[in-house]
């Protein structure tokens, strides 16, 4: 019910995926196992959060193991976050964890 | 004017979070901006899944009313907090929920459940710009 409106969409060569719709612990295990091809890539990792609507602390934990999936060969990238989204990943410090917030490619 | 306090009981359950948290959000709509709802929406949400995830409540009970002009918020279980939260060791983010609640209100107090006396109680204000 809760995770209805959650989708992922892994993006070819599985450098990066569009995720949409509001994130949450509701959703985490879900959000984790959609995800799981990309722990074994390396290299940059782009996140399209431009439809994500809400993110919470274990939204921040699941990017947080992404990057440490990388284990040095990238960043991921977290790529046009709306107005609120862009704010909890300030308050994060997302950024002194070795990921990146672009608007644009 | 009538007492517009809203109190809101659900099962402690994640799938009910989403729900609840728009219920705060258009409580609170006519009294903050666009963006505090938002914060108030997170912090909330991180209040009810700290009980959900670690205290064994059964039941969640949030309380939303108005403290002179800003907007008070109370979590309430059954449970018992854990200060041990996920205990990952050595991950960084264990304790980000709690950061996180309290950068997105004006105040913050947590009254803890024990073993002794079961019963967590979180409250949150944020106040207009």
């Amino acid at each position: 019910m809760s995770d209805e409106a959650v989708r992922v969409e892994l993006t070819d060569g599985l450098q990066g995926a569009k995720l949409s719709g509001e994130l949450d612990i509701a959703v985490y295990e879900k959000l984790t196992a959609e995800l799981a091809p990309l722990f074994e890539a390396t290299g940059d990792l782009i996140l399209d959060l431009s439809d994500v609507a809400f993110v919470d602390s274990s939204t921040i934990r699941l990017f947080v193991r992404l990057q440490q999936s990388r284990k040095d060969t990238g960043s991921v990238v977290l790529l046009r976050p709306q107005p609120h989204v862009a704010r909890v990943l300030a308050v994060s410090g997302v950024g002194e964890l070795g990921m990146r917030v672009q608007d644009q490619t | 004017m009538s007492d517009p306090t809203l109190r809101i009981v659900f099962p402690a359950d994640a799938a009910e979070l989403r729900d609840v948290r728009h219920r705060i959000a258009a409580w609170a709509a006519p009294y903050l901006s666009a963006s505090d709802v938002e914060d108030l929406k997170l912090a909330v949400t991180e209040a009810c899944a700290n009980a959900v995830q670690h205290s064994g409540t059964q039941e969640i009970r949030v309380t939303i009313s108005l403290d002179g002009s800003c907007v008070e918020v109370v979590v309430e279980d059954d449970g018992v907090y854990q200060m041990h939260l996920s205990g990952v060791a050595g991950d960084p983010g264990a304790h980000r929920g709690l950061i996180l609640m309290a950068a997105m209100v004006d105040d913050l107090s947590l009254q803890r459940g024990t073993e002794k006396r079961t019963g967590t109680r979180v409250r949150l204000v944020k106040c207009p710009a």
